[in-house]
């Protein structure tokens, strides 16, 4: 199945090294972390050494080699998220659910995560709930978010998601 | 919209193109712009617009009224932002469920309603429209102005404002040599960081020897505080693909790269639809305008690390490899991506290549100082009123900008420190703000103009906080090939986390000097080389605040955790519970409509409570 | 014919051939510039940046690597001023203070200056110089090991963290690490915590080389086929007088040492030919 999927990932792009990095991004989107398996294909098919691929997958955030939990909190640590108080966001996490960025709690059900910046400056501290984003968040906010996840689970969100992401692709007609 | 898209041949089919398009706008009765960049798109414009048409479609009106989404006009703090023309009425802060009335009110009457238009916080005033507001009226827009008039996945939009036509300039009038000659004349320097001329770039490159050229934009905007890039990529993408092929024709390149950083998904999204719909028209291929110069590009995504925004590692990134810098002792304008000559340049400087060949290098030259010129955009963020994304001309204060643009710092607040140039940047004093941004000017200061982000801090920020926030930040950038970057800013980090801990010691502030300068002279790339910057601009200005963590073990402003103590002044709290409930370490005991207590040996210092206390009652100690 | 240009390193006029570095040249003329991370033969990454010199151009002072600085006409390179001499102490100190037990960084210390480490000292096994990877990487092309991982997270490692087939385990990783050279516990124990300059290079030592030679001539040996066969012993020998113990300093990434003598004693994966030692394959160039 794995290897079917990453069939269409791979079509058209075959022994061109310099493809890596997307390869890798596609492959990211639809398993939502990166598995051996998939690299060790993915090194032979580009013609890429497996050290390299483990190399990159490693060194960029955006890759995750471990699987992540089926809903992703992101918390904004970009300066100006900083100042605005967003260490509050990830105290608010670790006193909440125990757990520190780049973790998974232990039923799967959600990863908290750190970015850098996300270039919504203005509305910080920035979250980011499975690609949606809320603005001006606060320590409150953020637990009854996270409430909220855990009270739905999974098919609520999924369902948001699908509808921003549809909403989306209207947009751009 | 013309459903057949016919490929442009030739510069009179170009200005045909721009004749019928410009007619087929003027049949609608009143125009919609309604913001849809991310920071808007974060506060649900979306579902703004999806109101607007389906409320149109139930009255019937949709023949008559254009609604359109567009790139970011720059004042996300009061997205979602509308502008209605005819009249150039001014909405923010629309919630969905305002369509209706809109329609009713102003589109169908023509009355302005009160309660959406924006009120200046001096005056206490509305404000009509957006030229009247403080915000954009000490601004000179002329890259972030575009936006409002394009949709970004139309290049009809783009095409009607003019777009493409300093292309055609440059392809009929100009050779390579006066493109080249010409933005030399501008002055244009380069606006990711550096301030290198452009133009002597693109000359270096053009001379290198090489068929293959390429030309690669840097849309890797890691600066955290700093969004510029990315509002003008997602707001008007066909502006910078324009900006590109004008310098891939000077250098004698055939190819482009576009690096856009992952956590922007609508700038790549946007650029991506821009590209293709530059090829369905014949504006990237083969024989573009007839004019016998091809160029194609290609969008690249980053990974997510900061370092990619050094030349060297980007090219890496591009090549698909890990994004570590090599020695730079032969420049990439000779020895680049895949080793032929690169020309790098910043989404801001691409940005800024059309205008000054359409308007003359003289137009651009006018505006700056001796030796910066033109316009630069700015993210004005952080403790500041007004935030958003700001354009003055180069020069302008930055008294001007924090104060007069952005309305000084939050809740009455005394400003005390401003943040330029993101990681590489400095802290300057309140003092230093009547320094005019200037590449120049602001390095001299121990600063520098960086990519453009200004984060504004107040009485409530610890300055060496900021500086371990900016050590702890490229601790983590730093790809670690080199020694000095990668052990010497952890030691760094060390040695000021031991100071906000209370385990400071005076001896250890000459040692931070002592290795901040070892960093900057001998780290490999650009990011080791400036990493030093936030500590020893706060080293220098604000030396009062590093002794009184030290020798005082006190923090002034209240931040660093091991310093402070929280507690509850008993005459304040009036017993409501918010603290009690908010605090995740279960610290904070008290009964109902009673005095809350913290109990110390709970408490983390987390500064929840702090937050959520509408009563001032929790000080820190 | 080759072309050659004339440089001033330290005052002296040298003529040298294009296409080679500065820091090639110096030592070819017995000009001693610190150098840790550069290998002969081997590409030059600029990572250990000991090496720095200060390159004079049009009067002003550019501090740059002398190992990834090709020479040029007329050029003027000072490396023993003031500035390089603090710069490279500093950058000692710091890779002294990582990897305090390796006599060789310890070497590099004392020769570059440092009387005392300011920083509270780290155990650990690895530099970072990249002697390994790149030998793997180039000599061999065998990629079996990579620096993985960015910042200080950054480090040595197989693939997944597991020794891949292609790795014939042919040693050269542990012929050019700077940290298998008998370790010093002097200054990780505790009371003794400081470096006392004493001890001279092990390595210097172990080939039977004056007690005064510099360590950078030894490390900065140049790697091939016949190099490798003349040290196989000393390196058995290094390997079998190891401690192996869990407080051995050697660098955990690297398969386990134990592996070594019994490949050689004639084991399983001698007859199946993994081993390269015997019969080396040809370096590619």
């Amino acid at each position: 199945m794995s290897v079917l999927t990453l069939e269409s990932i791979l079509k058209g792009r075959r022994s061109q090294p310099h493809q890596l990095i997307e390869v890798l991004h596609d492959v990211q989107e639809r398993y939502r972390h990166i598995p051996e398996e998939d690299m060790r294909i993915v090194s032979r098919e580009l013609g890429v050494p497996l050290i390299e691929v483990y190399r990159v997958a490693n060194f960029y955030k955006a890759f995750s080699l471990k699987p992540r939990g089926r809903n992703v909190i992101t918390i904004c640590t970009g300066t100006a998220c900083h100042v605005r108080g967003s260490n509050l966001l990830s105290n608010q996490v670790l006193g909440q659910l125990g757990i520190s960025p780049g973790d998974t709690t232990e039923d799967g059900q959600l990863t908290l995560e750190q970015v850098n910046c996300l270039g919504a400056c203005a509305l910080g501290p920035v979250v980011v709930l499975n690609g949606t984003y809320y603005k001006h968040m606060t320590p409150s906010k953020l637990r009854s978010l996270i409430n909220s996840v855990n009270e739905k689970g999974i098919e609520d969100t999924d369902d948001a998601k699908g509808k921003t992401k549809g909403k989306k692709r209207q947009r751009s007609h | 919209m013309p459903k057949v898209k016919p490929r442009v041949k030739s510069v009179k089919d170009l200005t045909e193109l721009r004749k019928r398009l410009r007619s087929s706008v003027k049949n609608f009765k009143s125009k919609l712009t309604i913001c849809g960049g991310t920071g808007c798109h974060a506060s649900r414009s979306q579902d703004v617009i999806d109101a607007f048409k389906k409320e149109l479609k139930k009255r019937k009106l949709e023949e008559g009224v254009w609604v359109r989404a567009t790139g970011c006009h720059g004042f996300c703090e009061q997205g979602p932002l509308m502008i209605l023309e005819p009249g150039n009425i001014f909405y923010c802060g629309l919630k969905p469920g305002d369509a209706g009335e809109i329609i009713a009110e102003t589109i169908l009457k023509g009355e302005v309603i009160e309660r959406l238009l924006y009120t200046d916080p001096v005056t206490s005033k509305k404000v009509r429209t957006e030229a009247e507001i403080p915000f954009y009226r000490a601004q000179d827009r002329q890259l972030l102005a575009q936006n409002r008039h394009v949709d970004p996945c139309s290049i009809e939009d783009y095409i009607a404002i003019g777009g493409y036509s300093a292309l055609a300039k440059t392809l009929t009038e100009f050779s390579p040599e006066k493109v080249i000659e010409e933005v030399k004349i501008s002055g244009l320097r380069g606006r990711g960081g550096g301030g290198f001329p452009t133009a002597r770039k693109w000359a270096e490159c053009r001379s290198a020897p090489g068929e293959e050229k390429y030309v690669i934009c840097n849309a890797d905007e890691g600066d955290p505080g700093a969004y510029m890039d990315r509002s003008i990529l997602e707001g008007n993408p066909h502006l910078v693909i324009e900006g590109m092929m004008i310098g891939a024709w000077a250098i004698g390149a055939r190819q482009g790269y576009i690096y856009v950083r992952n956590e922007y998904p609508l700038a790549v999204k946007h650029a991506r639809i821009a590209m293709q719909q530059a090829r369905e028209y014949g504006l990237l291929g083969d024989d573009i305008l007839g004019g016998g110069f091809s160029f194609d590009m290609e969008i690249c995504r980053g990974g997510g690390a900061f370092v990619c925004g050094e030349s060297t590692a980007l090219m890496a990134s591009l090549e698909g490899k890990v994004g570590e810098p090599r020695p730079k002792d032969v420049h990439t304008v000779a020895n680049g991506l895949w080793h032929k000559p690169t020309t790098l340049n910043n989404v801001e400087t691409w940005a800024n290549v059309p205008p000054i060949i359409s308007n003359g290098a003289a137009w651009f030259a006018g505006k700056g100082t001796r030796g910066s010129k033109g316009t630069k955009i700015f993210a004005l963020t952080g403790r500041v009123k007004n935030t958003g994304l700001v354009e003055v001309a180069m020069g302008t204060p930055l008294r001007t900008i924090v104060f007069d643009i952005g309305g000084g710092a939050i809740n009455g607040r005394a400003v005390k420190a401003v943040q330029t140039g993101g990681p590489s940047g400095g802290c300057l004093p309140l003092d230093r703000l009547d320094l005019p941004v200037d590449f120049d000017a602001l390095y001299d200061a121990g600063s520098m103009v960086g990519s453009g982000g200004i984060v504004v801090m107040d009485e409530k920020t610890c300055m060496v906080d900021v500086a371990k926030y900016f050590l702890a930040f490229l601790q983590d950038e730093s790809c670690g090939k080199c020694v000095p970057c990668r052990l010497g800013i952890d030691r760094m980090l060390e040695i000021v986390t031991d100071i906000t801990e209370g385990r400071g010691r005076p001896e250890q502030i000459d040692l931070l000097k002592e290795l901040a300068d070892t960093v900057a002279s001998a780290s490999l790339c650009g990011l080791g080389k400036t990493a030093p910057n936030p500590v020893l601009s706060t080293l220098r200005y604000f030396p009062e605040e590093y002794e009184a963590h030290v020798n005082e073990k006190r923090c002034p402003a209240g931040v660093c955790r091991e310093l402070i103590e929280y507690e509850i002044d008993a005459e304040k709290c009036n017993g409501c519970g918010t603290c009690r409930r908010a605090c995740p370490y279960d610290a904070i005991k008290g009964k109902k409509k009673e005095a809350h207590v913290i109990a110390s040996h709970k408490c983390q210092k987390c500064g929840i409570c702090l937050s959520e206390c509408k009563f001032d009652s929790i000080i820190v100690t | 014919m080759r072309k050659y240009v004339t440089l001033k390193i330290d005052g002296a006029g040298i003529r040298a051939p294009k296409g080679s570095s500065v820091l090639d040249v110096a030592i070819e003329y017995g000009i001693c510039i610190p150098h840790l991370c550069h290998v002969p033969n081997l590409s030059d990454i600029g990572a250990c940046r000991l090496c720095i010199v200060e390159n004079i151009v049009n009067g002003r002072s550019k501090i740059t690597t002398s190992c990834t600085l090709g020479v040029e006409e007329g050029m003027v390179i000072l490396s023993n001023t003031e500035r390089i001499k603090k710069l490279r102490r500093n950058i000692a100190e710091l890779l002294v203070a990582q990897a305090p037990n390796s006599r060789a960084i310890q070497d590099v210390a004392v020769r570059c200056g440092v009387k005392e480490v300011r920083y509270p000292f780290r155990n650990n096994d690895c530099v970072l110089c990249g002697r390994c990877v790149r030998v793997c990487e180039e000599m061999w092309q065998a990629r079996a090991i990579g620096f993985v991982g960015r910042g200080k997270d950054r480090r040595v490692d197989f693939p997944f963290g597991v020794r891949p087939d292609f790795c014939k385990k042919c040693g050269s990783c542990i012929y050019l690490c700077p940290m298998t050279i008998t370790p010093c516990d002097g200054p990780m124990k505790p009371g003794k915590e400081y470096l006392c300059g004493k001890c001279e290079s092990q390595l210097s030592m172990a080939s039977g080389a004056m007690e005064d030679t510099c360590v950078w001539c030894e490390l900065g040996k140049g790697f091939s086929v016949h190099d490798m066969v003349i040290n196989e012993r000393l390196l058995l020998f290094m390997m079998i007088s190891m401690p192996i113990s869990p407080s051995s300093t050697l660098p955990k990434h690297f398969f386990p040492l134990t592996a070594y003598p019994v490949s050689y004693s004639g084991s399983a994966a001698h007859d199946q030919g993994e081993n390269c030692f015997l019969r080396p394959i040809v370096p590619v160039f």
